[in-house]
């Protein structure tokens, strides 16, 4: 399955948040979305996934305008995890991952034993499976994390779209989140991950692409990206590139010189 | 360790499993609480009259008397708790409640106009049709009034204000009421009761309750992808302007009905979710049953208790439950402050 987006345009309040953006999605890939602050980021996977309606431009889902597509069904074939996602009630945690299931279900049918083994295999990909009977708002904030990202894998959906999904995470779980949504794509699934630590863009997606003022200013992969004279012209930062044992790091270092 | 571990249902049984055994009990509680409900009166009456034939006084009683009102404390309890569980999922919000989204005042005010009219005795499906409408006037206009994500506060600030407005119109209506007869008539109706009333009364609402019980009934899968908020039920495959319709319009029918009917009664659709959620793993789609039942339970409960409790006159039921009701609600204020600051 393939998502190709060609020219789309986003106005809010009078203001263009995305200029004329071309995205193409292939499986086994992960796309790390990039840019500054109010660069479109968020918009961009919003028009992506079907939660906002681009102004222009031509969304296609495997060949077909995703506005034909029937909600369930585009429901399954796209997850999606919100920024700072949480849930209202006190749930069990395998009822939370369980939700994930719902675009599979007809309004009446029962879970099915395909349903449970999904859910299984997300607890399991997730590492929640000692917490499977606990309340999710009994937990911290990286359990939390994890669950309601098992939740979206629960979804086997062949595209995930995750906006921020390592905001307010520590280290530790920061990593722990990029590597469960790297090993998520492949097998034909692909993933995209809105970002801001481009460090760990650079270690964990396959591709990045790079928003500045609603354009795609870079695409390709991180090597390609991530330069010094592409940050400083973007970022306005002065950053050191290095690789290390074949992984990319990027060390800001200050504010960029403005050049005369 | 291993009993332990072998003692939890796994896999599918442990989502298969429903809440059967709880049903089941409130069903029976529901049974008992229907039988009581039919012998306990002012005169003696044996249940076996309800089925014998003839014009006998207490099968009179028993068919004419007690058999609509059992029938519309079912109905009218089960609507009740159903509607308050169903708003609490789509408002994700434990104090949601048709009587304080102003609903119930709503279909107060629409009952009170066609009663001050007098348009009943020409047109008698008037009353709850008006009631109906005030109803669903009512909840659209708290969720215009409360936006998107409706806070606590804002929820009950926009129910404050669509009950006061409502409130005011009904206290103009019996100021202006043409006889103290009339205005009397409408303050008692609107303390709600269920006495007194016939099985056409019944006849009359059970197409509106049953209407909106399937509509909210249907409506617990999306209450369930609600509870990851409002962008992840729509990748969920949910249309927010549909299950907000089907909600809206279930409510509407359901309360309105019962309103018309047996006048305000308020706070089940508080109580009993809030009672029950912790026996359904706090899942908004599995309280729908359960509140539909514990409502009945509930309603028939207090309509037994108004007949039991000593008093000159006998207490009227919205009396009761508001009595109980209100207490309950200012603890469940105190309980959650901490997620209202």
């Amino acid at each position: 399955m393939i998502l190709e987006a060609t020219g789309l345009s986003f106005v809010r309040d009078g203001a263009t948040i995305l200029h004329d953006v071309d995205f193409r999605l292939d499986p086994n890939e992960v796309v790390g979305l990039i840019g500054p602050n109010g660069a479109g980021k968020t918009t961009l996977l919003r028009c992506l996934i079907g939660l906002a309606r681009p102004e222009r431009g031509d969304i296609r889902l495997d060949g077909r305008s995703l506005a034909e597509w029937p909600s369930r069904a585009r429901a399954g074939a796209m997850a999606y995890l919100a920024q700072n996602p949480d849930c209202h009630w006190p749930m069990s945690v395998e009822r939370v991952v369980a939700l994930g299931r719902l675009p599979h279900l007809d309004p009446w049918q029962a879970i099915a034993p395909g349903d449970i083994a999904a859910i299984e295999r997300a607890i399991q990909a997730t590492d929640i499976s000692h917490l499977r009977d606990r309340s999710v708002t009994s937990l911290s904030g990286g359990e939390r994390a994890r669950v309601l990202l098992a939740r979206a894998l629960a979804v086997e959906a062949p595209f995930l779209f995750a906006d921020e999904p390592v905001a307010g995470l520590d280290p530790g779980h920061q990593i722990q989140v990029m590597d469960l949504l790297r090993r998520s794509a492949g097998r034909d699934r692909a993933a995209v991950v809105v970002l801001h630590d481009l460090t760990l863009a650079a270690r964990h997606c396959t591709r990045l692409v790079l928003l500045a003022e609603g354009r795609v200013v870079a695409d390709g992969p991180p090597g390609e990206v991530l330069t010094a004279p592409i940050l400083a012209r973007i970022y306005g930062i002065a950053a050191r590139i290095e690789t290390h044992d074949g992984a990319l790091m990027v060390v800001p270092e200050g504010l960029a010189q403005v050049d005369a | 360790m291993r009993s332990i571990l072998s003692a939890r249902p796994s896999g599918l049984a442990s989502f298969t499993a429903h809440d059967g055994r709880l049903l089941l009990l409130l069903g029976g509680l529901v049974a008992i609480l229907a039988v009581l409900s039919m012998v306990i009166g002012p005169a003696d009456v044996p249940l076996s009259a309800l089925f014998a034939p003839g014009d006998d006084p207490t099968t009179i009683i028993m068919q004419e008397l007690r058999l609509p009102r059992v029938l519309l404390a079912i109905c009218v309890g089960g609507t009740l708790g159903l509607s308050g569980a169903a708003l609490q999922g789509l408002l994700r919000n434990p104090l949601a409640e048709p009587g304080l989204v102003g609903a119930s005042s709503a279909a107060a005010l629409g009952a009170v106009l066609v009663l001050y009219f007098g348009l009943y005795t020409a047109f008698p499906l008037a009353l709850p049709v008006a009631a109906i409408v005030g109803a669903l006037l009512a909840i659209a206009l708290v969720y215009l009034l409360a936006g998107r994500d409706p806070g606590v506060l804002t929820l009950i600030l926009a129910g404050t204000a669509v009950s006061s407005l409502a409130g005011s119109v009904i206290s103009l209506a019996i100021n202006l009421s043409p006889n103290p007869h009339s205005a009397s008539e409408i303050v008692f109706w609107l303390m709600g009761s269920l006495k007194d009333r016939s099985l056409d009364h019944f006849t009359l609402s059970l197409p509106f309750m049953a209407v909106g019980a399937a509509l909210l009934l249907s409506s617990g899968r999306a209450l369930d992808a609600l509870a990851l908020g409002e962008d992840t039920a729509r990748t969920l495959g949910f249309s927010l302007g549909r299950v907000r319709f089907f909600l809206v319009a279930g409510t509407g029918l359901a309360v309105g009905a019962g309103v018309a009917v047996t006048g305000a009664i308020g706070f089940i659709g508080l109580v009993v979710p809030h009672l029950l959620r912790p026996f359904v793993g706090h899942q908004p789609r599995r309280l729908l049953p359960a509140s539909l039942l514990g409502g009945m339970a509930l309603l028939l409960a207090a309509d037994i208790g108004v007949r039991l409790i000593p008093t000159q006159l006998e207490l009227k039921l919205g009396v009761l439950t508001a009595l109980v009701g209100a207490p309950f609600f200012l603890a469940l204020v105190l309980k959650t402050r901490k997620v209202m600051a």
